[in-house]
């Protein structure tokens, strides 16, 4: 998309609002919830299906809620979820079942948001305007999605649009000058649906050490425009179709060696989303897909002193995917849902030697079947094809038993896996300053020969020739859970996990080098294992006020690590007498970044005559561990921990105009808790102001 | 309705209690030390100055030697080791009490660099050296006789290496300024129980 298009469909869009301003009004239920149970879901099957039957744990976050909080961006709702960590490392990303934002994947309307950095999809890209509600199933869901899904899934769902002409101006300015504005518009006949919004989101940047006279995250401002349009042709058959823009200008600046460097970072993410849906009988119905994404990063960075260039730095990305999905309702208690699909990966980039390019095939087929009106049984399982690792059958079984209309019981299990990524197999890096190599493994050898012959290299570690391919990372996963719905207006859910991951990859050294630095390469290493249980509860104490909170326990361990302090041969020291002492069992702290405990808690109160809203969080994340002190590589003394803290949120709001004007005031972090060290993306107190008009005709 | 409510709730609270008693329950055994009870005496070695330039020390004699001399075992310099008259080493993984025989074999008179074997280095910012844990120094000294060497700090007065005055570099101590503890086996057995 050309920018003078952009710029004609913002122009449009703006107009439809302009136009629109006498519209009539449309009073919007005033009174918080209604039955969560009943809702419909898609991504836990890839069918339409009320969460009361599934037999997998799924979390869905309403539009309403998001707004009645006051938040713009994905970051902001998932730091509220329990059992969600939000982890910073080139980025901001999330943590799901103790595992780290790798291993989650994101979607929009069932379709992957690519783009990730070291692993970190950059959550704040995605704004929370013109959706309908997300759904987060945590636990691997391979068995439709492929790799990535190992943690979980996190699905955007957009708004369809009410009939006739609706729309809506939003804004929310604050704390760092960061501003967030988007127009939507939507319009809807019988047969033609339209919406699209533009929304600016920018930041004056923060810095958490202001004597180092630089920031902590840089001034940045983002664009992202978005259409959907769908077309009936007839009662069996529509066709929809999706554009999605994100635009990111950011001004980097930081020290290099105590000499200022600056430049300007831009990324650029496009995606085309057409499906065809036919429904041939009551009991057939086809889904074809076809998806297209790219992923654009550019940065070039000079010294300030001398003008001289420090690094420029590109990255192009491209997935191209089209897939069939078709629905056999084969009895009212019986539904077989199966899919093919085919997908072309490219990657061309500073870092990679020329344009990289995977293809891949999969087949995943899934029966859903209701027994006796209280069990309902998923069986399912996907087969992935790849052109350069090890193809993956990814197999899932879940089972619900409904006791009585209060208490349904929930178990699966189910297997789930990580496609090694571009940087894995092709990375080709050296550090010019501080003299190591990482090479990808498809490339490794003949990297490593090249060295060789330049006389780099003093000792080879490992002969590349004696490696065994990479694979993909897998994991079984099983879960056993309960969700319950004693009285009406309560609901709580607990669910005990555990994920046993083998074959992960991780970095080792593989030869010296001449200047006594590393050559690196992946390897299949080690295996982990995560397990915990959650609990969350919410109860509608009456129409207008709301409460809820959750706890997640979590433990995180490295299979090799855990097998030495239980062993006895995990030492550290005595902090009295510095003398050796073997690590106890107790003080093992397992990975690095994994909250042991976490809570949240939640209330929400409307005052119907005034129409004012207030929402008040708090959100607690226990310690985790983050650097070793002691020299034995592991977690295990208080002084390896970032300190646990609380934050509280808050938000105020009232609508005037029928419920159409809504003025609101956020306070995010309170208490402004900030922790300059470790948390990068904790800019301490937030204030917002925000202001929205909406309209339907 | 109520009763049945609070059943549920009762049901409910049991079965989390019950998920978290089952993740603790696997923690919570088996952590009480095992360690040997030592029969020969520990030496301990405070504040041995390496400061000024390398230090010579003699296991048998216990104590600081002139370079000359041909009773020094182990030589302090920085981070790094070396061996002299005869003297062999080696690195050996463990908890210093429970290192009850000394192998007989697999000894060296390389020199050994420290960093990376018996002591971490941080890196920035705080550059500290501390005693890796877990390490034990093996000697066969000069003399034949079997010793085993934990260091315990690099620092003048064994200062606690999280402490504020110890991160800041101006009120930090001197460095190369040894603690160890050892044993040396006088009879010329392997045991060091």
């Amino acid at each position: 998309m050309n920018s003078a298009s952009l710029y004609i469909l913002s122009l449009s869009l703006i107009s439809i609002s302009l136009h629109a301003q006498q519209a009539n009004i449309i009073f919007e239920g005033d009174t918080l919830g209604s039955n969560p149970l009943q809702e419909v879901v898609v991504t836990a099957t890839r069918t339409d299906k009320k969460i009361e039957e599934l037999p997998i744990p799924i979390t869905t976050i309403t539009s309403k809620e998001i707004k009645d909080r006051g938040m713009v961006r994905l970051n902001e709702i998932l730091a509220e979820q329990t059992g969600l960590a939000l982890v910073g490392d080139h980025g901001t990303g999330v943590q799901m079942q103790g595992f780290d934002a790798q291993y989650t994947m994101i979607l929009i309307d069932g379709e992957p948001v690519i783009g990730r950095t070291s692993g970190t999809l950059e959550l704040p890209r995605i704004t929370m305007s013109n959706i309908d509600r997300i759904e987060i199933v945590k636990g691997p869901s391979s068995s439709l999605y492929g790799s990535e899904a190992m943690a979980g899934v996190i699905n955007i769902i957009t708004k369809t649009p009410k009939k006739g002409l609706s729309g809506e101006l939003s804004t929310r300015y604050g704390t760092n000058e960061s501003a967030d504005v988007s127009i939507d518009a939507a319009f809807r006949t019988d047969k033609f649906s339209f919406s699209g919004f533009v929304n600016r989101f920018s930041n004056g940047g923060y810095s958490l050490m202001p004597e180092t006279g630089f920031q902590t995250v840089a001034p940045f401002a983002a664009y992202t425009i978005t259409g959907k349009t769908g077309y009936q042709f007839s009662e069996k058959t529509d066709l929809n179709v999706s554009l999605r823009y994100y635009d990111n200008s950011q001004d980097d600046r930081y020290a290099v060696e105590s000499r200022a460097v600056s430049g300007v970072g831009l990324q650029r993410d496009f995606s085309f989303f057409p499906s065809l849906t036919h429904r041939f009988s009551d009991a057939h119905t086809s889904m074809l897909r076809f998806y297209r994404a790219t992923y654009k990063t550019e940065s070039s960075i000079s010294y300030e002193d001398t003008e001289e260039l420090y690094d420029e730095t590109f990255f192009d990305q491209g997935f191209t995917r089209g897939e069939i999905q078709h629905d056999y309702t084969m009895r009212s208690n019986l539904v077989l849902t199966s899919g093919l699909g085919a997908q072309y990966e490219t990657v061309e980039a500073t870092r990679y030697d020329d344009k990289k390019s995977f293809n891949s095939g999969y087949a995943y087929a899934q029966l859903d079947w209701k027994l006796l009106d209280r069990f309902n049984i998923i069986a399912g399982g996907r087969y992935d094809m790849h052109n350069v690792y090890k193809s993956q059958f990814s197999p899932k079984l879940a089972a619900s038993y409904r006791l009585n209309k209060k208490i349904t019981f929930l178990a699966s299990a189910s297997r789930g896996y990580k496609a090694p990524d571009f940087r894995q197999l092709y990375l080709n890096f050296s550090n010019a300053v501080a003299g190591y190599s990482v090479f990808g493994y498809e490339d490794l050898q003949e990297n490593l020969q090249r060295l060789q012959d330049e006389g780099q290299i003093s000792e080879v570690l490992i002969d590349p020739s004696t490696l065994s391919k990479l694979n993909a990372e897998s994991s079984w996963a099983y879960n056993i859970g309960v969700r319950m719905r004693p009285v009406d207006n309560l609901i709580a859910n607990v669910n005990i996990f555990r994920n046993d991951v083998d074959n992960l990859i991780s970095t080792a050294s593989i030869a010296i080098k001449t200047n006594g630095q590393s050559v690196f390469s992946y390897f299949n290493r080690n295996a982990v294992f995560t397990q915990g249980t959650e609990a969350d509860l919410t109860y509608l104490l009456s129409n207008t006020l709301e409460i809820g909170g959750g706890i997640q326990y979590l433990e995180a361990k490295d299979v090799d690590e855990w097998n030495m302090v239980k062993e006895g041969r995990a030492y550290t020291r005595d902090p009295e007498t510095s003398q050796t002492v073997a690590v106890k069992r107790s003080e093992y702290g397992g990975l690095l970044s994994r909250s042991k405990y976490m809570a949240n808690a939640r209330i929400s109160y409307l005052e119907t005559r005034s129409g004012i809203r207030l929402s008040l969080r708090w959100n607690y994340r226990g310690r985790y561990g983050i650097r070793d002190v002691d020299g034995n590589g592991i977690i295990n003394l208080d002084s390896e921990y970032v300190k646990g803290y609380s934050l509280f949120n808050g938000s105020i709001s009232k609508s005037f105009l029928n419920n159409n004007l809504r003025l609101q005031f956020t306070a995010d972090n309170m208490l402004g808790f900030t922790n300059e060290e470790y948390i990068s993306y904790l800019p301490g107190r937030l204030l917002y102001a925000g202001l929205s008009y909406s309209f339907s005709k | 309705m109520e009763i049945k409510f609070n059943t549920l709730k009762m049901l409910s609270v049991a079965f989390i209690l019950g998920a978290f008693s089952l993740s603790f329950a696997s923690c919570s055994k088996n952590d009480e030390d095992d360690n040997v009870i030592p029969e020969l005496e520990a030496e301990t070695v405070a504040d041995l100055d390496g400061s000024q330039g390398p230090v010579f020390f003699s296991l048998s004699t216990g104590t600081a030697v002139e370079e000359s001399a041909t009773t020094w075992d182990i030589k302090f310099n920085n981070s790094n080791f070396s061996f002299g008259n005869g003297a062999e080493a080696q690195v050996m993984e463990g908890i210093f009490d429970n290192l009850v025989v000394a192998p007989s074999s697999a000894y060296s008179m390389e020199d050994l660099a420290g960093i990376g074997s018996v002591y971490t280095y941080s890196g920035p910012p705080n550059h500290i050296v501390t005693p890796t844990p877990g390490r034990i120094l093996v000697i066969k000294t000069h003399d034949n006789k079997y010793a085993k060497i934990e260091l315990i700090s690099y620092y003048l007065g064994n200062p606690d290496t999280n402490s504020e005055s110890f991160i800041n570099l101006e009120t930090r101590p001197d460095s190369r300024i040894y603690t160890f503890r050892y044993i040396i086996q006088p009879d010329g057995s392997t045991n060091l129980k």
